[in-house]
């Protein structure tokens, strides 16, 4: 006969393991419901009736504020880099260790709740350390689910209010991922802004005497900062007058006095992005013979707009 | 009982404003109403209230009053500076939450449940960060966040169990208390922003959060810097190798706060980043309180903490009140600010005054205790240092100030009170109703032009002597036009009574003094707590017990609560255990 605490341990692993590496946002989900209810089992004894009602009860609602977040913005998950069958060795792995090792002794609580909590711990890792705020989410839930398995162990029972604070904290967890994902603009935002480039006016040229410019250049293009520093990747059909990037409005409040600029542009990569072929000169008598000299001298550094006197966001401080 | 409404006031404060978030005006009036109504249920805290919730008591104390009053009063006036210089929608709901998990941390006899609670209090900062969401930089401040919380939640439970737990099997005890010990502090370090870990707020001060800025970086570190500070002295208060390497580098970390933090003031051209930096080297203190591990430390500490959320709110809300009556944060725009809003020069001088005091004052002598009990005697002229390069910045805002004003400074409107003149109407008959048409709406006027103007007077009639005729305005209109006439008068007003309030807690007021000396009810709990892995007390005494354990708490049984570690020196001071009511 296997005893609760171990079936529920065994539990928490699998939901965290689903958690980590489903890539469906409501695999996710509900993997990370899983955990996050049957951790509140992984006791001996069983807390009473009303504290596991109340961590089951945090458990759903944190569960429902993520499944809100999912559906209403079509969210999926990056999903495990090392795939399923890896993340789960990894798992099974520190939950083995879990069961060998004994940093406090006697242990207060069942050995299983540290194996699950080491298990669930090691699982949060990876999404921490990701750019994924929706992944980190679901790292931080997993992480705060196999912390307190831990202090469940170590410590022994748990109180009441202890029950209904991790609930509460559970829900601020949730609730802090849900308000923190990228809405579905922002998620547009590398297609119709993010990448879209900057316009520029070019300088003036200065025209030669008695060579009459066949064309003058179009507005240089600056790349968007997140195209700049890697993050997306430029479109190949830009549109041939691109909008400035839009100033970011902030969400549902009312004192935006001041508008952020844009994110910084480091200057290499700027020139290297901002430096498109000039059209040819052409001399009144036919087209000029080119040469790489030439060319470099004729490029003009372009110039971004005015009015960004404040400095980039991105700049480290 | 009090305590137990208090924290409903603040829970169904937070889900009714939450739920109110679509309605512009309902959002601010409940906002508002939830915000005085927690604040006048923290006033009426009772020090002795003892609330039972299943195993655990819920124990108000002074202090624990008086922090959770200056938290509300702080919130009610910042939301009450947003009615009139932009409203942050957010901020009265997270701080409601705030208020209410900062209410059970501080109140509760239980280790875990405190530093659970203490977590769960530091994740509405999301809230007020989500607002620049769907931008590359609000991307940025959403990860620090997230890792930010899951910084603070693996140490406190990480902390809390090393606190409980006395069986672990290492030969040297002290680690595994310098791994908590560090784990913790850079907990507070990173979550307050001190250097090296500032970028996420240096970022959050380029976002525009305006008002928002001081949930994540004053109220938050703050109440979860108290909960860190209350086992400091008793738990940490042990020698040992390790823990006194992990002191050394949560040392390095205050001195390079204080230190770089005022550089960043004095090198950054905009008031909200002069600001940021400005709280960040204040933090500084709170890590030196952590290093301290001194029970003499804990009322300085205190009271710095008491301070520090006051006159950091008032900063903020300085902030705030003069890039909006300026239209523009940037000082080089800001030439001259002082000439034309003397009322917020006022505010900032008390703001200082709060901030460093002088010789003799609680809150220089708070600040000078813990540079001495933080840091190696030959370093105590940090103390110095850092309020002269405080002084530095501060003086740099002034100075500007009385520079010959900017364009934009000129445009703006002084912040002395006026009253409306009323427009001249010609010569044909109106009403005030005809009037208020033709009159643009002040709200579209630029700040400080909110007059009514005036209509040129017919040349014909004005060519037969015929004195124009004014606007016949009833009093309720007048002072309707007064009113947003001297919004800026109003702004200026209530940042410059928030620095009088820091001024005067600073000076010991309103029983400051009183209350810092008592602390939260952990305070006297993990006095009660046997040392981990047995670790005698070294040099530095350690809180002690100034009553029996409260009953109802899950402390683990307590083989001898008179450990070498508690002095009865410690107990100095320290205010009456609450009543457990049994």
């Amino acid at each position: 006969m296997i005893d609760p605490p171990v079936l529920a341990a065994i539990a928490v692993v699998i939901g965290g393991v689903a958690a980590v590496t489903a890539r469906d946002g409501r695999i996710v989900v509900l993997g990370l419901m899983l955990a996050a209810v049957t951790s509140s089992l992984v006791a001996s004894p069983l807390p009473d009736s009303l504290a596991v009602t109340a961590r089951i009860l945090g458990a759903m609602l944190a569960s429902y504020l993520l499944w809100a977040t999912v559906t209403s913005a079509s969210l999926d998950s990056a999903g495990s880099e090392i795939g399923l069958v890896a993340q789960g060795a990894v798992a099974v792995a520190a939950f083995a260790i879990g069961l060998a090792i004994e940093p406090v002794d006697p242990l207060a609580g069942p050995i299983v709740a540290q194996a699950a909590g080491f298990s669930l711990v090691t699982l949060a890792m990876a999404p921490l350390a990701g750019r994924d705020v929706f992944r980190m989410g679901v790292g931080v839930a997993l992480l705060t689910l196999g912390s307190s398995l831990l202090v469940g162990a170590w410590s022994g029972p748990t109180p009441a209010l202890e029950q209904l604070a991790m609930a509460a904290l559970l829900v601020g967890i949730a609730g802090a991922t849900s308000v923190l994902v990228p809405t579905a603009r922002a998620e547009a935002a590398p297609a119709g802004q993010a990448n879209e480039p900057l316009t520029a006016e070019p300088q003036p040229s200065q025209p030669i005497a008695g060579e009459p410019v066949a064309a003058q250049p179009g507005p240089v293009e600056i790349p968007a900062p997140a195209v700049v520093s890697g993050a997306f990747r430029p479109l190949a059909d830009a549109p041939a007058e691109p909008e400035p990037m839009p100033r970011p409005e902030p969400e549902g409040q009312s004192q935006s006095r001041r508008p952020m600029t844009a994110d910084p542009i480091e200057p290499d990569a700027w020139a290297a992005w901002a430096a498109p072929e000039p059209e040819p000169r052409r001399r009144s008598a036919g087209p000029v013979r080119r040469t790489p000299a030439s060319n470099q001298a004729e490029k003009k550094p372009a110039t971004r707009k005015p009015g960004r006197s404040r400095p980039n966001p991105g700049d480290k401080p | 009982m009090t305590l137990i409404a208090f924290l409903l006031v603040c829970v169904f404060g937070m889900l009714l404003g939450l739920l109110a978030q679509p309605y512009a005006r309902l959002s601010r009036l409940v906002a508002i109403g939830s915000v005085a109504g927690a604040l006048m249920a923290a006033l009426l805290i009772n020090p002795d209230d003892t609330t039972t919730v299943g195993e655990v008591q819920l124990a108000a104390s002074w202090f624990v009053g008086f922090f959770l009053t200056a938290l509300a009063a702080s919130c009610l006036l910042l939301c009450l500076i947003g009615l009139l210089t932009g409203w942050p929608e957010r901020l009265a709901p997270a701080a409601l939450a705030m208020l209410a998990g900062v209410g059970i941390a501080i109140s509760s006899t239980d280790p875990t449940v405190t530093v659970v609670a203490a977590a769960a209090a530091t994740a509405p900062a999301a809230l007020v960060a989500s607002r620049i969401r769907s931008t590359p930089l609000g991307v940025t401040v959403g990860i620090a966040e997230m890792r930010t919380l899951a910084l603070v939640i693996a140490a406190s439970l990480l902390a809390a169990v090393t606190i409980l737990n006395t069986n672990w099997n290492s030969d040297d005890p002290t680690f595994v208390l310098a791994l908590a010990f560090l784990v913790l502090a850079a907990a507070v370090a990173v979550r307050s922003g001190a250097v090296p870990f500032h970028v996420p707020a240096a970022l959050l001060s380029r976002s525009g959060e305006g008002l928002g800025l001081v949930l994540s970086l004053v109220w938050i570190p703050t109440s979860f810097g108290l909960v860190a500070l209350s086992w400091n002295a008793s738990i940490f208060g042990v020698p040992g190798d390790w823990l006194d390497r992990a002191v050394v580098a949560v040392q390095v970390v205050a001195v390079s706060t204080l230190i770089f933090g005022a550089v960043g003031a004095m090198l950054h051209d905009e008031i909200e980043e002069i600001a940021v930096y400005s709280i960040v080297q204040d933090t500084g203190f709170v890590l030196l309180a952590l290093t301290a591990r001194d029970a003499d430390a804990m009322p300085a500490a205190r009271l710095w903490l008491l301070v520090f959320v006051i006159a950091k709110s008032a900063l903020v809300a300085w902030v705030a009140t003069a890039s909006w009556a300026f239209q523009t944060s940037n000082l080089g725009e800001l030439r001259g600010w002082l000439r034309r809003a003397p009322l917020l020069g006022l505010a900032l001088v008390a703001i200082v005054v709060a901030t460093l005091g002088w010789p003799g004052s609680a809150v220089f002598e708070a600040r000078a205790t813990l540079v001495q009990l933080g840091l190696p005697g030959w370093m105590d002229f940090l103390g110095l240092a850092a309020i002269l390069l405080s002084l530095a910045y501060y003086a740099r805002l002034l100075a500007v100030g009385l520079l010959p004003p900017t364009v934009a400074v000129r445009r703006a409107g002084a912040d002395w009170p006026r009253w409306p003149r009323l427009p001249q109407l010609g010569h044909e008959s109106a009403d005030a109703d005809a009037v208020a048409r033709a009159v643009p709406a002040l709200d579209d006027l630029p700040l400080g032009q909110a007059e009514p103007v005036a209509k040129p007077v017919e040349p014909e009639a004005e060519a037969e002597g015929v004195p124009p005729r004014r606007a016949r305005f009833s009093i309720r209109h007048r002072l309707a036009m007064a009113w947003r006439l001297n919004r800026p008068f109003e702004a200026s007003a209530l940042v410059l009574a928030t620095a009088l309030i820091a001024a005067v807690v600073a000076f010991g007021g309103f029983g400051a003094s009183g209350a810092s000396q008592s602390g939260i009810t952990l305070d006297q709990t993990t006095g009660l707590l046997p040392n981990p892995g047995g670790v005698e007390s070294g040099s530095g005494p350690a809180a002690a017990p100034t009553a029996e354990p409260t009953s109802g708490t899950t402390l683990p049984p307590q083989p001898s609560t008179t450990t070498p570690s508690q002095s009865p020196s410690a107990t100095a001071g320290a205010s009456p255990a609450p009543d457990t009511g049994d």
